[in-house]
């Protein structure tokens, strides 16, 4: 029994190191690939060649469901990530818009500020009661503001402030029928009369100029100072045509405004106007404006 | 008879892991149907004709792959002794003792093929060894409830095991 066992051990090394030779002379070293195995990969290969075509066949008839499953994910991944793009695009083009509107309204502010007592402020609402072209400021009494105080855009006058909270201010605009601005003709420096609103957005009116008077379309209409509450020389607009008046004694102006009312969403409120030879203030003004009345601005609020 | 269905099912076996990459999508490891076959087989007929069948079914594999021939008889061989012989008087009905037979003949097959492909001059890093063969032997235990059965039932028929349950070694 000993020598039986004693001969199957010797049996099995002798056949593992056998194996251990074939395995070497078969290695990855061996230059002839699969030569012993030859014929049973020549019965195989039709076999497996019939399962490689069903095998790919059917990976690809389910593959076709999960791939399509994957494809509508992916797809609501991309339509959610299409959404934040095309909203982050939006506050882009707002902040660029903004920039662009701040940055005209801090140049007009370096160009006049010798001349006026500026305030910067934003448009935070309009009438609720569509009796009044009116809108609501973010300043108000706090910041120095008061009643009949000019509002002006770079591109021109906006209204007067009719009221004030110490936070708020609401402006009447200058397309309200309730306005009335003294105006002047550029070209001519004639004054032929007052500007009011006619409730359109896009209209001014000039009502009762003499009917000799040298007023014709295209002429440009300014601010003439009188009445002490605009400053003179702010745009209004540009005269659009000249009508005779129902009596036909007189003529009327449609006028269109050089602001875009439609649009308005900063303007500057006018404090103070420093006439020629007045020194100006260091700092701007004798009103003692709380901290974040320019500052704000100026830093980059908003 | 067995024998002959033996032989079809290693044929196929090996076609099968040849293209199961193709089929399943997974191209990073494929199942070793073949040493489950060498474990059923080993389970019913005991560790000496499991051993043989075991190192037949590996030449084979060799002879089909056509590289370091005698590694997979050697370490299919030594898989399907032990696991016959460590079933040789177990209930082979209880669905536990295939997967645990599975996974103790994968291990051992996956041993002896690292460290004789070694010996023969393979350069298999120890990790792809580790990563491959952790899934590797996780398909093949995955793969035991459906496989064994269809097994059961062949072997059952064919080899007659209601009258001879322990058929093997003394036969």
């Amino acid at each position: 029994m000993k020598r039986r066992g004693a001969l199957w051990a010797s049996v099995l090394t002798v056949v593992v190191i056998l194996l251990l030779y074939l395995m070497q002379r078969t290695g990855w070293q061996s230059a002839d690939m699969a030569g012993p195995g030859k014929p049973l990969r020549e019965i195989a290969w039709p076999v497996q060649r019939l399962a490689n075509y069903v095998g790919g066949g059917l990976h690809g008839f389910f593959g076709y469901f999960q791939s399509n499953k994957l494809i509508r994910e992916e797809n609501e991944s991309l339509r959610e990530s299409l959404s934040a793009a095309e909203y982050w695009i939006q506050q882009f083009k707002e902040l660029q818009e903004e920039n662009r509107r701040l940055g005209a309204l801090l140049d007009y502010k370096t160009t006049h500020g010798r001349a006026f007592d500026l305030v910067i402020a934003r448009v935070i609402g309009k009438d609720t009661e569509n009796w009044n072209q009116s809108v609501i400021l973010d300043k108000g009494s706090l910041s120095g503001l008061d009643c009949d105080m000019a509002v002006i855009a770079p591109a021109g006058m906006v209204g007067r402030i009719v009221a004030v909270t110490p936070h708020t201010a609401e402006v009447l605009l200058l397309i309200d029928r309730e306005s009335a601005i003294g105006a002047r003709i550029t070209e001519t420096r004639f004054s032929p009369g007052m500007v009011s609103g006619t409730g359109q957005d896009d209209l001014l009116e000039m009502l009762r100029v003499d009917h000799d008077a040298e007023i014709k379309p295209g002429q440009t209409v300014i601010t003439s100072g009188y009445g002490s509450v605009f400053p003179q020389g702010l745009m209004i607009g540009t005269v659009e045509e000249v009508l005779p008046d129902s009596n036909g004694l007189a003529k009327r102006a449609m006028i269109r405004p050089a602001v875009d009312f439609r649009r308005l969403e900063e303007v500057m409120v006018v404090r103070a106007i420093w006439e020629d030879g007045e020194e100006f203030p260091e700092g701007g003004t004798n009103y003692s404006a709380p901290p974040d009345t320019f500052l704000d601005w100026d830093e980059g609020e908003g | 008879m067995y024998n002959v269905a033996l032989a079809l099912i290693t044929l196929a076996g090996l076609i099968l892991r040849s293209v199961f990459p193709r089929m399943s999508g997974l191209a990073w490891t494929t199942p070793d149907f073949l040493i489950l076959l060498v474990v059923f087989n080993a389970m019913f007929r005991g560790p000496v004709r499991g051993g043989v069948a075991g190192f037949l079914v590996g030449l084979a594999e060799d002879l089909f792959f056509g590289r370091f021939i005698g590694l997979n008889a050697l370490a299919k061989c030594v898989a399907g002794a032990v696991t016959g012989a460590l079933t040789r008087s177990i209930f082979k009905e209880n669905m536990w003792v295939p997967v645990i037979n599975a996974l103790i003949g994968s291990l051992i097959c996956l041993f002896i093929v690292f460290v004789f492909g070694h010996m023969a001059g393979a350069r298999w890093y120890f990790s792809l060894i580790v990563y491959q063969g952790v899934f590797e032997v996780l398909l093949n235990m995955c793969l035991v409830p459906f496989l064994y059965g269809p097994f059961f039932h062949l072997a059952d028929r064919m080899l007659k095991l209601k009258e001879e349950p322990e058929a093997g070694e003394g036969e």
